[in-house]
């Protein structure tokens, strides 16, 4: 796959504040989650890609283009800021078109795009009213608006769940995937974990700083060993089932809980889930659920950053 | 949400992206809208300058009536008549000083107006982050920074300059045998140059103040408190020390020096600077604030 975003050794300081720290790291075309608690560089990271910041410190391709100050590769990016960033007497549509304007679209045609975009977002009834009446979760869609309506090859997205209703968040997520099926590239950051999964496999991990993981959850969650994979088991005989898994190596505890629940934390997953079939054939517990509760990126998160 | 808006497949573009050759202008255009849109300071800060232009230029026209005898009815041809005239149109005033009073007087009331719709042109774009918008578009600092100077200097012009043109036109109608375009048609372009000299002077001082803060608010009082703050402090200088060359801080008083050397009317005798001096200082104070200016737009990505 075609790389978007190349970084080498990239820094960027406020003055005496570290923002970003020798951050190398490579982004594939599709999806891909840009993770990290508050502070982490997260913002920076962004703004160095869309070229609001000069680096300090080493070089950084977008497209194969440097950001900074380059005219030609604005063209082709979309950059939703996690800022309010809206005029509260210009309308949804005017702020849209302004924007399209600035993208270097004629009159009618910026006009037409913003229309369309704002109808993407679900805009399509309210694009008309002033942005100073919009609920945040509107407000928050303008700026996704203004940020896809140009069509671009790379959409860099900060925050873009945050202040969405349950409905608004599936139909942003749901757009994000339309617009990835039709060749876009997404960086998307974001503190809604489960709903970044949702949306990819592929994470960028960064704290204080500096780049902790990147690839994909499982990949991620696999290289993490000195924290033994948990896996939930509710079965019919636990005790029969923690005896039988006793004698593997890679089994480092069981626990048992109620309601015939039963933990098992093991080096080796798929060593677990090969053996598995023929303990059940073996001892018949009978197995009725299983599951993995620490291979989310939630829990990967925690073991990384917590 | 319309279901279907996400099964649509989006439209290609078909024609090409150029660079808008004057996408200040754009940028100029969405503030003066954006800021026409509240019609209350609309109306509190236009209407007074266009009440005054009615006036002078009523004034204007009656001067010119007089002269031509066309107002003074039963009296018209006689020579008590012609005297009154003379002494009528004396007292309303030369044409061109009565312009050139008009622009003095209104430009210190401009400076509240472009105070007000200026000092939120850089201020708020950084207090809403607007800039992180405009930034990742194909917009470089210094058309930014030229559309919001474009923005603040119409605010200016409409109230400055369009008016004293108004004015002009009456007196070019009003004049007998168009003598006001044949005599004194330099007044015209001497309006437009000291209209800019003002206005231009003004966008810069209330865009620097803007782009210092991120609060209109403080932008409003620093640009105001700025301009009348040195129109004190130079006059209780002048007083204190007695020496009136003090007022060379004052930009009332440089831009009026400025303004009788270009309309060739003296409004005070004796002053203590030229207005070459006059001139010097505002040089120094447009260089002053273009630098902090860029400096400033520059830095927005610090600050942001």
């Amino acid at each position: 796959m075609k790389a978007v975003v190349e970084a080498k050794d990239l820094a960027r300081w406020y003055g005496e504040v570290v923002g970003l720290n020798d951050l190398s790291v490579t982004i594939e075309e599709g999806i891909t989650g840009l993770v990290g608690p508050n502070g982490a560089g997260k913002s920076t990271f962004m703004k160095l890609l869309v070229g609001e910041l000069r680096p300090s410190r080493g070089g950084l391709r977008v497209l194969g283009l440097d950001p900074f100050a380059n005219q030609a590769l604005y063209r082709r990016l979309g950059f939703c800021p996690q800022q309010d960033a809206l005029y509260d007497h210009l309308s949804g549509r005017g702020f849209v078109t302004l924007c399209m304007r600035m993208a270097g679209f004629p009159r009618a045609e910026a006009r037409r795009r913003a229309e369309h975009a704002l109808e993407r977002v679900g805009l399509g009834d309210a694009m008309e009213r002033r942005c100073g009446g919009y609920s945040k979760g509107m407000r928050q869609r303008t700026r996704l608006a203004q940020a896809i309506a140009h069509d671009p090859e790379l959409l860099i997205v900060d925050e873009p769940l945050t202040g969405l209703d349950p409905l608004a968040r599936h139909r942003v997520l749901e757009l994000f995937r339309e617009l990835a099926g039709a060749g876009t590239s997404i960086l998307v950051s974001s503190h809604v974990l489960h709903e970044v999964q949702s949306l990819t496999e592929r994470i960028v991990l960064i704290h204080r700083g500096r780049l902790l993981a990147q690839g994909s959850v499982s990949e991620v969650r696999r290289l993490l060993s000195r924290h033994p994979r948990k896996v939930r088991f509710t079965v019919r005989e636990p005790r029969r089932l923690a005896g039988a898994l006793l004698r593997f190596e890679h089994v480092h505890s069981l626990t048992l809980g109620e309601g015939g629940a039963l933990q098992v934390e093991t080096a080796d997953l798929e060593a677990l889930c090969n053996s598995l079939p023929a303990v059940a054939a073996e001892v018949r517990p009978g197995i009725q659920s299983l599951e993995s509760s620490d291979a989310n990126l939630e829990a990967v998160f925690d073991y990384l950053v917590g | 949400m319309k279901a279907t808006t996400h099964t649509e497949i989006y439209r290609p573009f078909e024609g090409e992206l150029r660079a808008h050759p004057l996408r200040p202008l754009i940028l100029a255009r969405a503030a003066v809208r954006l800021a026409f849109k509240r019609k209350l300071p609309l109306l509190l800060l236009y209407a007074p300058i266009a009440i005054a232009c009615i006036i002078v230029s009523f004034k204007v026209h009656f001067a010119f009536s007089l002269l031509e005898g066309e107002a003074l009815g039963p009296l018209a041809g006689t020579p008590q008549g012609i005297i009154a005239a003379q002494r009528l149109a004396a007292i309303l005033g030369d044409t061109v000083q009565n312009i050139f009073l008009f622009l003095q007087e209104t430009a210190k009331f401009v400076l509240i107006l472009m105070a007000w719709y200026g000092s939120g042109l850089i201020a708020e774009d950084r207090r809403v982050g607007a800039n992180l918008l405009y930034f990742s578009r194909p917009l470089t600092r210094m058309e930014y920074l030229a559309g919001k100077f474009l923005a603040a200097s119409w605010f200016g012009v409409l109230a400055l300059i369009l008016p004293c043109l108004v004015i002009c036109f009456v007196a070019a109608f009003s004049s007998p045998d168009w003598s006001f375009l044949r005599d004194e048609w330099q007044t015209i372009p001497k309006v437009i140059l000291f209209g800019t000299l003002w206005v231009g002077t003004m966008a810069l001082v209330v865009l620097t103040l803007s782009s210092i803060t991120d609060r209109r608010t403080h932008a409003l009082v620093g640009s105001a408190g700025l301009v009348y703050g040195a129109n004190v402090v130079a006059h209780v200088l002048a007083r204190v020390l007695r020496d009136a060359r003090t007022t060379v801080v004052d930009l009332f008083s440089n831009m009026e020096r400025v303004g009788e050397a270009l309309f060739h009317v003296t409004l005070v005798r004796d002053r203590a600077v030229s207005a070459e001096s006059s001139l010097t200082a505002m040089a120094l104070l447009w260089v002053l604030c273009l630098f902090i200016l860029t400096e400033r737009v520059r830095k927005l990505e610090v600050v942001a």
